[in-house]
Order: C-alpha cells, then sequence, then structure tokens
C-alpha cells in the first residue's frame, strides 16, 4: 500500500522543471476558475495528462484556482454578460450558437463565458510567472523546506524509504 | 516529441473518461433524482420527494416513480402525489443541452394526501388571514339583546345633546330680555306719559308740551324694534324645539338598532357563510399560481438574457435556424384520481419559453358520468408569448357533483355543514396585467345544511340557525376583482332573503319587549332638560306678551295727543 501511494507521489511529482510546473499552473488556471464539468475542462485534462506537465502543480492549483473563482463568480458573471453582448461579437456567438458542440459547452453562459475570459487572460501570466519563481528561488526554498520539522519527520518515515525506492533519488 | 509528451497519459485519460461515462451510467438516476427533487423543492418552497427515477438512452426515456410534493401551507399533507410519470425525451436535442419531452404521461395522480413527517421549507404568507380579510367584515350575527339602560346611558343620545344646547341658549336669552325689559319704557313711563297727555288736553294749548309727541314717538320705535327682535329669536329657538321634539324619535330608531338586530346588516350574511372558505381558495390559487411562473416564464435582464433552467449566471440567446425553448414539455397526459372520481387531461406546450414557441401553454381535464359527478371540465390556457406578465385564463364547469359533510363555515358563532346536497359550480378566470377577474356560480339544488346549536342563547342565533337548517337550496355568486395584492371579494346569495326574512321576524318580536322599556329610559334621561326649555321659552313668550301690552298702551297715548 505504502509502495503504491509512493508510486502515485512519484508520478504527481515528476517533470519538475520550471517549464513543467509553470504550463502546469497555466492549465490549472483555466481548470480552477472556469465551472469544473465544462467541455473545455476535458480538453484541458487531456493536455494535462497527455503533455509532460508537473499533475501535483496542477491539483494543486485546480483546488486554489477554483476558490478564488467562487469569489469571482460575479465578476466572471458581469464580464461574461459584456462580451455576449458586444455588438462586434454578436455574428460570432450567432455561428458558434448554432454548433452542438459549442452547445454543450455552454459558452453562452455568462459564468462560463466570463471564467473563461479571465482565465485565458491569465494563462500565460501565471505560467511565465511561475516558472521564474520557480526558477529564481528552488535551490533556497528546498533548503528551507528540507530543514523544517515536518519534512524531517517525514524522511526519517518508511514513507520516504520507499518514496526514494520508487523515485530512485537521493542515491 | 518524447520531451514533451507523456504517451501513457492517453491511456490515463481514456481511462479517466470511460470511468467517467461509467460513473455517469451507474450513477445517472441518482442524479437526475437529485436534480428534479432539488429543482421542485427550490420551486415548491417544501420538500419535494422521489422514491426512483430511471433514465433510458436508447431511446431516451426518462421514468419517475412515487413522486411526492408537500403541501407548503400544510406540515403533515402532500399537495400533490403521482403514482408514476414516464416521459419520452429528443436526444438530438439533449446533445444542445436542451430538454424537449414529446411525450410525457403521469399516472395515479392525487391530490392533499397526508404524509408522515413535516416537510415545509420555508414559511409561506399567513394565506388563511389574507384572504379572509378580503372579505368584508359584519358583527350583526353576534349581537345580542344589551341592557336597556346600559345602552341608552352609553348611547350618544342627540335629543339630549340638543336639549342641552337649547336648555344653555334659551336660558341665555330669558335672562337677557329680562334684563332688557327693565331698560326699555315701561308702566311707569306710560303713566307718566299719561298724565302728561292729560295736563296737555286740559290746558288745550299744544305748545305747552314741547317735545312729548316726539318722546313718546322715540320710545314707540324702541319698543317696536325690541319687540320684532324679540319675536324673531322666539321663532328661531321655537324651531329648534320642533327639532328638539323630533329627536327623540330618530334617536330611538337608532337605539333599537344598538339594542336588538337589526335586519340591516343581513346582506353581509353570504360573506360570513361562504367569504372565508372563498378567501382561502383565491388565496392559494393566487399562491400555486405564483410558485409555477418559473415554468411559464423565465425572467432575465434583457430580452434574449435569461436565467438558466438551473446554475448560475445569465444565459444569453442567440438567432437560431430553428429556436426551440431550452426546456419543452409538448404533451403532458395526466390521470388524476379527485374526490368526484377519475378525471384525464392534457396539457400542451409547458415551457418557460413561450416567446421562443410561439405558442400558449393549454391544459384541458374532462370527466363524464363521475362516481360523484355528472360531469366535470376545466381547461384554460397561459399566454406569456408577448407580454412576461401573461394573459391566462381558466374555466371550470362541475356538474350535478354530490357533497357529504362539508363544512361551509362559521356562522353566528356555530359552525354550519352542508349535511348532503348536489351542486353546480361555473367559473372563469382571467389573470392578466390588468388584474384579477373572477367569477363563480354555484348552485346548490337539494341542500341539507345543519347547524349546530350555538355555545350562547341569542334567540337571533336561533332563529338564524333555524331558518338555515329549513334551506332546501341554495345559490352563490361571487367575484374576485383587484390586483394580486389588493382584490376584493364580492360574494352575494338568495340565502340573504331567507335570512333576512327570519331575523326580521324575531327583531321585531324581540324589540316589541323592551320598546316601552327603552321609552321610559330616554324619557327620565330628557324630562329635565326639556322641562328647562319648556319653561325659558314660557318666560320669552312672557316677555313678548309684555312689549306688545306697552305697544298697545303707548300707541293708544300717542292716538290721544291733542292735534
Amino acid at each position: 500500500m505504502v509502495r503504491l501511494l509512493a508510486k502515485v507521489l512519484k508520478i504527481l511529482a515528476s517533470e519538475t522543471e520550471p517549464g513543467q510546473i509553470g504550463l502546469a499552473a497555466s492549465f490549472a488556471v483555466v481548470a480552477g476558475l472556469t465551472p469544473l464539468f465544462s467541455l473545455h475542462n476535458i480538453l484541458v485534462l487531456f493536455l494535462v495528462l497527455v503533455l509532460r506537465v508537473n499533475l501535483l502543480t496542477f491539483i494543486l492549483g485546480t483546488v486554489l484556482f477554483a476558490a478564488v473563482g467562487s469569489l469571482l463568480e460575479t465578476v466572471c458573471s458581469w464580464l461574461g454578460l459584456a462580451l455576449l453582448t458586444a455588438q462586434p461579437l454578436e455574428r460570432l456567438w450567432t455561428r458558434l450558437y448554432q454548433s452542438p458542440l459549442w452547445r454543450l459547452e455552454d459558452f453562452n453562459n455568462s459564468v462560463v463565458m466570463g471564467s473563461l475570459a479571465i482565465s485565458f487572460v491569465f494563462f500565460l501570466p501565471v505560467g511565465l510567472l511561475t516558472t521564474s519563481l520557480i526558477r529564481r528561488h528552488r535551490e533556497r526554498l528546498l533548503a528551507r523546506v528540507r530543514l523544517m520539522r515536518p519534512t524531517q519527520i517525514l524522511r526519517g518515515s518508511r514513507f520516504h524509504s520507499a518514496y526514494q525506492a520508487v523515485s530512485g533519488w537521493g542515491r | 516529441m518524447a520531451r514533451w509528451f507523456r504517451w501513457q497519459g492517453f491511456v490515463a485519460f481514456l481511462l479517466i473518461v470511460l470511468g467517467g461515462a461509467l460513473f455517469s451510467l451507474l450513477f445517472i438516476d441518482a442524479l437526475v433524482k437529485h436534480f428534479i427533487e432539488r429543482t421542485g423543492t427550490d420551486l415548491v418552497g417544501a420538500r419535494v420527494e422521489l422514491e426512483g427515477a430511471r433514465l433510458s438512452l436508447f431511446p431516451p426515456t426518462l421514468t419517475l416513480k412515487g413522486l411526492q410534493v408537500a403541501d407548503p401551507e400544510e406540515p403533515l399533507a402532500n399537495a400533490l402525489e403521482v403514482a408514476r410519470i414516464t416521459g419520452f425525451l429528443d436526444g438530438q436535442d439533449l446533445l444542445r443541452r436542451r430538454v424537449i419531452i414529446n411525450e410525457m404521461r403521469v399516472e395515479g395522480v392525487r391530490l392533499n394526501t397526508p404524509r408522515k413527517s413535516a416537510a415545509v421549507l420555508r414559511a409561506s404568507p399567513a394565506i388563511s388571514n389574507r384572504g379572509s380579510e378580503k372579505v368584508p367584515n359584519s358583527e350583526v350575527f353576534s349581537q345580542s339583546l344589551r341592557g336597556v339602560e346600559k345602552v341608552v346611558e352609553q348611547a350618544d343620545l342627540q335629543s339630549l345633546k340638543l336639549a342641552g344646547s337649547l336648555q344653555a341658549e334659551s336660558k341665555k336669552a330669558k335672562e337677557r330680555w329680562e334684563k332688557r325689559l327693565t331698560d326699555l319704557p315701561g308702566e311707569d313711563r306710560v303713566a307718566e306719559y299719561g298724565r302728561r297727555v292729560e295736563a296737555l288736553k286740559q290746558t288745550k294749548a299744544p305748545g305747552s308740551a314741547p317735545g312729548l309727541p316726539e318722546e313718546i314717538l322715540r320710545d314707540l320705535e324702541k319698543l317696536w324694534r325690541a319687540q320684532q327682535e324679540c319675536t324673531a329669536e322666539i321663532a328661531v329657538l321655537q324651531e329648534r324645539v320642533v327639532r328638539l321634539e323630533r329627536a327623540p324619535l330618530d334617536d330611538f330608531r337608532r337605539l333599537r338598532e344598538q339594542v336588538g338586530a337589526s335586519p340591516q346588516g343581513l346582506p353581509g350574511c353570504s360573506r360570513l357563510l361562504f367569504g372565508p372558505r372563498l378567501g382561502l381558495w383565491v388565496e392559494r390559487a393566487l399562491l400555486w399560481h405564483e410558485r409555477l411562473q418559473p415554468l411559464l416564464r423565465r425572467v432575465g435582464p434583457g430580452k434574449d438574457i435569461v436565467r438558466p433552467l438551473s446554475g448560475p449566471g445569465f444565459e444569453v440567446r442567440f438567432r437560431e435556424q430553428q429556436p426551440l425553448p431550452d426546456f419543452l414539455l409538448r404533451s403532458l397526459t395526466v390521470a388524476v384520481e379527485l374526490g368526484l372520481g377519475h378525471v384525464v387531461g392534457r396539457v400542451r406546450n409547458l415551457t418557460p419559453d413561450q416567446n421562443l414557441l410561439g405558442q400558449p401553454m393549454t391544459f384541458a381535464f374532462a370527466g363524464e358520468a363521475l362516481p360523484r359527478a355528472a360531469s366535470l371540465l376545466l381547461a384554460g390556457e397561459a399566454d406569456r408569448i408577448s407580454r412576461p406578465t401573461g394573459d391566462d385564463t381558466m374555466k371550470v364547469r362541475i356538474k350535478d357533483f354530490r357533497v357529504e359533510n362539508v363544512a361551509v363555515s362559521e356562522f353566528a358563532g356555530v359552525p354550519v355543514t352542508l349535511v348532503s346536497g348536489t351542486g353546480t359550480l361555473q367559473a372563469q378566470a382571467v389573470f392578466n396585467q390588468a388584474g384579477i377577474f373572477l367569477d363563480l356560480n354555484l348552485a346548490v339544488d337539494p341542500a341539507h345544511l345543519s347547524v349546530e346549536p350555538g355555545k350562547g342563547s341569542g334567540s337571533i342565533r336561533e332563529a338564524l340557525s333555524a331558518a338555515l337548517a329549513q334551506t332546501a337550496r341554495f345559490n352563490v355568486k361571487a367575484s374576485v376583482r383587484g390586483t394580486v395584492k389588493d382584490y376584493r371579494i364580492n360574494i352575494s346569495s338568495d340565502l340573504e332573503d331567507v335570512l333576512k326574512d327570519a331575523v326580521a321576524v324575531e327583531v321585531k318580536g324581540q324589540f316589541a319587549k323592551v320598546e316601552d322599556q327603552v321609552r321610559l329610559v330616554m324619557a327620565a334621561k330628557l324630562n329635565g332638560p326639556f322641562q328647562e326649555v319648556r319653561a325659558n321659552m314660557e318666560a320669552l313668550a312672557g316677555v313678548a306678551r309684555d312689549l306688545e301690552t306697552r305697544l298697545a298702551e303707548l300707541t293708544e297715548l300717542q292716538n290721544n295727543l291733542p292735534r
């Protein structure tokens, strides 16, 4: 059981390049801010699984941005409504409205549209910022984390040994 | 490529998608059940429960079993119970997030059934109070004979008021005139003039009494003016005395109405008999009409912006080649078990987006040769195509329905029950922007009304009870006009004449018993003021006579003056 858990953790914690973590954070913005059970989130899930991105970052980021998203629901609705009723975009929306796929996407819902717009705006900045932060502070942050008491307790546990065995790190 | 792609991810994704699909297939019924219960509960304000739900995909069919909709006004009752609902959905439209049900069958519908546990979630307005408030009140039946003296004592007697003011004014006038009389030329002055006139006659020289004719003339003028004023004042007071003499009769009439009951108030008896129940029905109908509004029209901040059927935000609608509502129940066949018998009905075009469909929602329920009625017809239309407030119409006709032991109302403090009867009910209602227009006609023939013995011993009450118990048939007409928040219920019935006659006989008999007593009490109260007014008027008349005597004497002296 412990080995299985360690294996899952290894998969989740793999792909630890700054770019991979940054991309995971970008996908988390979309999955977290927009309604979870949406058609576009199936695409996000597909990309997250197929592309080599850090899954743990994606999961934690999704939880974090979902919390932010629930606070921003009114703003999202207002923005979505503004976009959906914007005159220059009317032809585009009308064309999409005829397609069953886009109707399933529920793009004409103000919250869906608003949250999608916000997540698209923040997609790149969040990715770049996360990558940059990881690059700058990884060593320093890692050293601090290693010195923390909970980390030391974890490192002395059976779970850590199992994790090392499956990951091959620390040799 | 391998640096960026995780080929195992494909497998993981497929597993997750398949797992999700499997989960949905396994738990779709529970999800549908949960969705219906939650949406229904939000809509009604009381618990909506389902025994089970089943969604089949090939062909798309939804089956619901054991639906219970709790009554928001009755904690331990279901407003509606349905044994089975089967709906045939349009599969293609589901992919467009549209629920189009072409045909739905609802079987085993029962209304107002008991339930084991309370299920009211939010307090609904106190409908019983609101409804009865709309029915004008009348106290005539609760009156009983009161103590005569107490009533006369407390009564606002106009005659006593008139007597009081006339007493004071006549006294003032009397005192004023008595004082003025002393200032006017009196007997002494007349005697003096007499002596001077005699002296003048003896000297036979007109110039020997200079100014005497002028003095007499001045005094004559004073007396004449005073007499005119006195007579005028007496006339005014006399007129008031006449009014005062009539006032006790008016007071007596008023007292008669207060002491006993008067049949004048009886036109309100239909309201008392049928008002509370009708008020309650109207109030309940309005509440359900309001609750069902979300099923008939969605609201939103703009023409093409509406609230979604579930979930947050707004939905913006765009032009479509073949526009269709998000939810549409094209045809709903309902079999209802009413107290009268088995009734079958059909509802068409139930959708919150009538403006897209371009057709109003219609309903028609009918039953012939029912166990407890000859026929039943209930039909109507809810039109929200052009106006969000709607234009709703409904017609009801129930012919020869039989009723037993139906509590009509509390009447004169005692419960009235329609023990048995056969009735015909016709009603039509219009509900639109202008307000509510409801007209109802109920004819019960034969009717056997029973009235429980009253708690009190009022003979008026007994007379009314007896008249009701002897009633063999009756008609009731009612109309409701106004707006949802402010409407009036007007009720009339031929029972009013029956009861009016009964009460009139009783009132006559009752008042005869107390009439003399009332007269005596009133006379005792009015006697003192009346006597004083009469004495004052007598004194004033004396003043007037005195003035007349003086005028006559002085005039005679003037005539005797030598020329």
